[in-house]
Protein backbone atom coordinates (compact mmCIF):
# COMPACT_ATOMS: atom_id res chain seq x y z
CA UNK A 1 0.00 0.00 0.00
CA UNK A 2 1.55 3.23 -0.69
CA UNK A 3 0.06 7.09 0.20
CA UNK A 4 -2.65 8.49 -2.12
CA UNK A 5 0.42 11.35 -3.42
CA UNK A 6 2.91 8.44 -4.33
CA UNK A 7 -0.08 6.65 -6.14
CA UNK A 8 -1.23 9.71 -8.05
CA UNK A 9 2.53 10.73 -9.25
CA UNK A 10 3.56 6.88 -10.47
CA UNK A 11 0.00 7.69 -12.30
CA UNK A 12 1.22 10.73 -13.52
CA UNK A 13 4.61 8.95 -14.54
CA UNK A 14 2.94 6.23 -16.20
CA UNK A 15 0.24 8.84 -18.30
CA UNK A 16 4.04 10.43 -19.65
CA UNK A 17 5.50 6.95 -20.37
CA UNK A 18 2.13 5.96 -22.52
CA UNK A 19 1.64 6.67 -26.11
CA UNK A 20 4.96 8.42 -26.49
CA UNK A 21 5.40 10.87 -29.63
CA UNK A 22 8.79 10.33 -31.45
CA UNK A 23 11.26 12.05 -30.24
CA UNK A 24 10.01 12.45 -26.87
CA UNK A 25 12.25 10.82 -24.13
CA UNK A 26 10.91 7.61 -21.63
CA UNK A 27 10.28 9.64 -18.03
CA UNK A 28 12.42 8.65 -15.23
CA UNK A 29 10.74 8.68 -11.83
CA UNK A 30 13.17 10.75 -9.38
CA UNK A 31 16.54 10.38 -11.06
CA UNK A 32 18.72 8.83 -8.98
CA UNK A 33 22.27 9.48 -11.49
CA UNK A 34 23.42 12.36 -13.32
CA UNK A 35 23.07 12.34 -17.08
CA UNK A 36 25.77 12.48 -19.64
CA UNK A 37 25.01 14.73 -22.41
CA UNK A 38 24.63 11.87 -24.92
CA UNK A 39 21.65 10.46 -23.07
CA UNK A 40 20.05 14.18 -23.25
CA UNK A 41 17.49 14.47 -24.04
CA UNK A 42 15.72 13.20 -20.59
CA UNK A 43 12.20 13.68 -19.24
CA UNK A 44 12.19 12.96 -15.53
CA UNK A 45 9.03 13.86 -12.72
CA UNK A 46 9.41 14.22 -9.60
CA UNK A 47 7.03 15.74 -6.13
CA UNK A 48 8.56 18.67 -5.58
CA UNK A 49 6.29 19.74 -2.37
CA UNK A 50 3.02 19.23 -1.00
CA UNK A 51 0.67 20.61 1.61
CA UNK A 52 -2.27 20.16 3.79
CA UNK A 53 -5.20 21.90 4.87
CA UNK A 54 -8.17 20.77 6.80
CA UNK A 55 -11.13 20.50 5.41
CA UNK A 56 -12.53 22.57 8.14
CA UNK A 57 -11.86 25.54 10.98
CA UNK A 58 -11.31 23.75 14.25
CA UNK A 59 -13.52 24.33 16.75
CA UNK A 60 -12.67 25.25 20.61
CA UNK A 61 -12.67 22.95 22.58
CA UNK A 62 -12.94 20.35 19.89
CA UNK A 63 -9.76 18.08 19.35
CA UNK A 64 -10.27 17.34 15.52
CA UNK A 65 -10.87 19.71 12.88
CA UNK A 66 -12.20 16.91 10.77
CA UNK A 67 -11.57 13.28 9.42
CA UNK A 68 -10.43 14.09 6.01
CA UNK A 69 -7.61 16.86 5.16
CA UNK A 70 -7.44 18.82 1.43
CA UNK A 71 -4.03 18.28 0.15
CA UNK A 72 -2.19 20.08 -3.04
CA UNK A 73 1.24 17.98 -4.20
CA UNK A 74 3.19 20.16 -6.61
CA UNK A 75 4.17 17.99 -9.77
CA UNK A 76 7.37 18.81 -11.17
CA UNK A 77 8.11 17.78 -15.04
CA UNK A 78 12.11 18.59 -16.01
CA UNK A 79 12.97 18.29 -19.77
CA UNK A 80 16.80 18.54 -19.87
CA UNK A 81 17.86 19.42 -23.34
CA UNK A 82 21.20 20.43 -25.16
CA UNK A 83 21.59 22.30 -29.08
CA UNK A 84 22.35 21.12 -31.86
CA UNK A 85 22.73 22.34 -35.51
CA UNK A 86 20.13 25.07 -35.78
CA UNK A 87 17.89 24.17 -32.86
CA UNK A 88 18.74 26.16 -29.95
CA UNK A 89 18.04 23.77 -26.38
CA UNK A 90 15.17 25.53 -25.32
CA UNK A 91 13.17 24.77 -29.02
CA UNK A 92 14.20 21.28 -28.42
CA UNK A 93 12.55 21.21 -25.38
CA UNK A 94 9.19 22.67 -26.65
CA UNK A 95 7.55 19.84 -28.04
CA UNK A 96 8.67 17.56 -24.96
CA UNK A 97 6.67 20.42 -22.77
CA UNK A 98 3.85 19.97 -25.35
CA UNK A 99 3.60 16.70 -24.44
CA UNK A 100 3.82 16.97 -20.84
CA UNK A 101 1.11 19.11 -20.84
CA UNK A 102 -0.88 17.24 -23.06
CA UNK A 103 -0.14 13.89 -21.28
CA UNK A 104 -1.36 15.27 -17.73
CA UNK A 105 -4.62 16.86 -18.88
CA UNK A 106 -5.38 13.40 -20.81
CA UNK A 107 -4.52 11.80 -17.54
CA UNK A 108 -7.81 13.63 -16.02
CA UNK A 109 -8.50 12.91 -12.29
CA UNK A 110 -5.30 10.02 -12.35
CA UNK A 111 -8.23 7.37 -12.09
CA UNK A 112 -10.83 9.09 -9.11
CA UNK A 113 -7.73 9.86 -6.80
CA UNK A 114 -7.18 13.55 -7.50
CA UNK A 115 -10.12 15.73 -7.22
CA UNK A 116 -9.58 16.78 -10.75
CA UNK A 117 -7.12 17.22 -13.72
CA UNK A 118 -3.65 18.52 -12.77
CA UNK A 119 -3.40 22.16 -13.26
CA UNK A 120 -0.45 23.47 -14.99
CA UNK A 121 1.22 26.22 -13.10
CA UNK A 122 4.23 27.31 -14.83
CA UNK A 123 7.73 26.84 -16.52
CA UNK A 124 11.17 27.32 -15.75
CA UNK A 125 13.72 28.31 -18.05
CA UNK A 126 17.22 27.46 -17.55
CA UNK A 127 20.65 27.92 -19.36
CA UNK A 128 24.17 26.80 -19.18
CA UNK A 129 26.84 26.92 -21.85
CA UNK A 130 29.86 24.42 -21.68
CA UNK A 131 30.86 22.01 -24.75
CA UNK A 132 27.55 23.29 -26.05
CA UNK A 133 24.34 25.07 -24.75
CA UNK A 134 21.68 23.15 -22.49
CA UNK A 135 18.77 23.79 -21.14
CA UNK A 136 16.22 22.99 -18.31
CA UNK A 137 12.83 23.38 -18.46
CA UNK A 138 11.11 22.38 -15.49
CA UNK A 139 7.53 22.29 -15.34
CA UNK A 140 5.20 22.51 -12.17
CA UNK A 141 1.62 21.47 -12.02
CA UNK A 142 -0.42 21.63 -8.66
CA UNK A 143 -2.65 18.32 -8.19
CA UNK A 144 -5.22 18.48 -5.27
CA UNK A 145 -6.98 15.68 -3.87
CA UNK A 146 -7.77 14.45 -0.32
CA UNK A 147 -7.00 11.90 1.99
CA UNK A 148 -7.76 10.96 5.67
CA UNK A 149 -6.58 13.28 8.20
CA UNK A 150 -5.17 9.83 10.18
CA UNK A 151 -4.09 7.76 7.26
CA UNK A 152 -2.33 8.88 4.05
CA UNK A 153 -3.21 6.11 2.40
CA UNK A 154 -7.31 6.12 2.29
CA UNK A 155 -8.90 8.67 0.40
CA UNK A 156 -11.96 8.91 2.49
CA UNK B 1 55.41 46.53 -23.85
CA UNK B 2 56.63 42.53 -24.07
CA UNK B 3 55.04 39.55 -21.54
CA UNK B 4 57.48 37.98 -19.50
CA UNK B 5 58.63 34.93 -21.51
CA UNK B 6 56.95 36.01 -24.32
CA UNK B 7 59.92 35.26 -26.53
CA UNK B 8 59.80 31.65 -25.36
CA UNK B 9 56.26 31.06 -25.71
CA UNK B 10 56.00 30.02 -29.72
CA UNK B 11 58.90 27.68 -28.69
CA UNK B 12 56.96 25.98 -26.17
CA UNK B 13 54.27 25.59 -27.79
CA UNK B 14 56.00 24.15 -31.06
CA UNK B 15 58.27 21.66 -28.66
CA UNK B 16 54.71 20.92 -27.10
CA UNK B 17 53.08 19.81 -30.30
CA UNK B 18 56.79 18.14 -31.80
CA UNK B 19 56.17 15.39 -28.85
CA UNK B 20 52.27 15.17 -29.03
CA UNK B 21 51.49 17.42 -26.63
CA UNK B 22 49.78 20.39 -28.52
CA UNK B 23 47.05 20.22 -31.55
CA UNK B 24 46.70 22.43 -34.56
CA UNK B 25 44.41 25.68 -34.32
CA UNK B 26 43.33 26.83 -37.20
CA UNK B 27 41.22 30.11 -38.03
CA UNK B 28 41.04 32.40 -40.19
CA UNK B 29 43.40 30.68 -42.84
CA UNK B 30 46.12 31.40 -39.56
CA UNK B 31 47.28 27.99 -37.92
CA UNK B 32 49.06 27.79 -34.50
CA UNK B 33 49.78 25.12 -32.05
CA UNK B 34 47.75 25.51 -29.12
CA UNK B 35 46.76 23.35 -25.79
CA UNK B 36 43.50 21.80 -25.45
CA UNK B 37 41.59 21.03 -22.35
CA UNK B 38 38.65 19.29 -21.88
CA UNK B 39 37.72 19.12 -18.23
CA UNK B 40 34.33 17.86 -17.09
CA UNK B 41 31.73 20.42 -15.79
CA UNK B 42 28.14 19.49 -13.92
CA UNK B 43 25.57 21.93 -15.02
CA UNK B 44 22.41 22.51 -13.98
CA UNK B 45 22.13 20.68 -10.55
CA UNK B 46 19.37 20.71 -8.21
CA UNK B 47 17.05 19.04 -6.71
CA UNK B 48 17.65 16.35 -9.31
CA UNK B 49 21.25 15.17 -10.11
CA UNK B 50 23.41 17.55 -11.96
CA UNK B 51 23.64 16.89 -15.96
CA UNK B 52 27.66 15.66 -16.85
CA UNK B 53 28.76 17.50 -19.53
CA UNK B 54 32.37 19.29 -19.94
CA UNK B 55 34.17 22.80 -20.98
CA UNK B 56 36.19 22.55 -23.73
CA UNK B 57 39.19 25.00 -23.88
CA UNK B 58 41.97 25.67 -26.56
CA UNK B 59 44.94 27.85 -25.11
CA UNK B 60 47.14 29.80 -27.45
CA UNK B 61 49.59 32.71 -27.77
CA UNK B 62 48.07 36.05 -27.34
CA UNK B 63 47.76 37.36 -30.77
CA UNK B 64 48.88 34.47 -32.42
CA UNK B 65 45.06 34.54 -34.02
CA UNK B 66 44.12 37.65 -35.32
CA UNK B 67 40.16 36.90 -35.98
CA UNK B 68 40.04 35.01 -32.73
CA UNK B 69 37.00 36.15 -31.12
CA UNK B 70 33.40 35.20 -29.72
CA UNK B 71 31.51 33.68 -32.49
CA UNK B 72 34.44 33.21 -34.95
CA UNK B 73 34.79 29.10 -36.32
CA UNK B 74 37.87 27.56 -35.33
CA UNK B 75 38.98 23.86 -35.87
CA UNK B 76 41.34 22.38 -33.20
CA UNK B 77 42.68 19.02 -32.87
CA UNK B 78 40.89 18.43 -36.46
CA UNK B 79 37.25 19.05 -35.25
CA UNK B 80 35.55 22.48 -35.84
CA UNK B 81 34.15 24.47 -32.91
CA UNK B 82 32.55 27.87 -32.22
CA UNK B 83 34.55 30.44 -30.07
CA UNK B 84 32.31 30.42 -27.41
CA UNK B 85 34.71 33.20 -25.50
CA UNK B 86 38.20 34.24 -25.44
CA UNK B 87 39.81 35.59 -21.93
CA UNK B 88 43.03 36.48 -21.37
CA UNK B 89 44.72 34.82 -18.12
CA UNK B 90 47.86 35.18 -15.91
CA UNK B 91 50.52 37.63 -17.25
CA UNK B 92 48.30 38.03 -20.88
CA UNK B 93 50.79 36.51 -22.70
CA UNK B 94 48.04 33.68 -23.61
CA UNK B 95 44.60 33.32 -24.20
CA UNK B 96 41.78 30.68 -23.23
CA UNK B 97 39.51 30.18 -25.88
CA UNK B 98 36.52 28.21 -24.76
CA UNK B 99 34.90 26.38 -27.31
CA UNK B 100 30.96 24.97 -27.98
CA UNK B 101 30.12 22.44 -30.64
CA UNK B 102 28.55 24.08 -34.00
Amino acid sequence: MSTIREQIIAAAALALATGTPEGVPTPVRTRLDSPSTDQLPALTVYQAAETVEPMRDAKTGAASRGPIVRRSVLLSVEVLTKASLGNEPDKAADPILAWATSALATAGTFGGLANGPADELGTKFEYEQAETSFCRATQTFRIEYQSRADDAQALT
Amino acid sequence: MGYLGEADITAMLADLGACGGGVSVTLGGCTVTGLLDREAAELLGAEMPALVAADEVVHVASGALPQLASGAAITVGGSSYVVLKVLPYGDGAMVRALLRRP
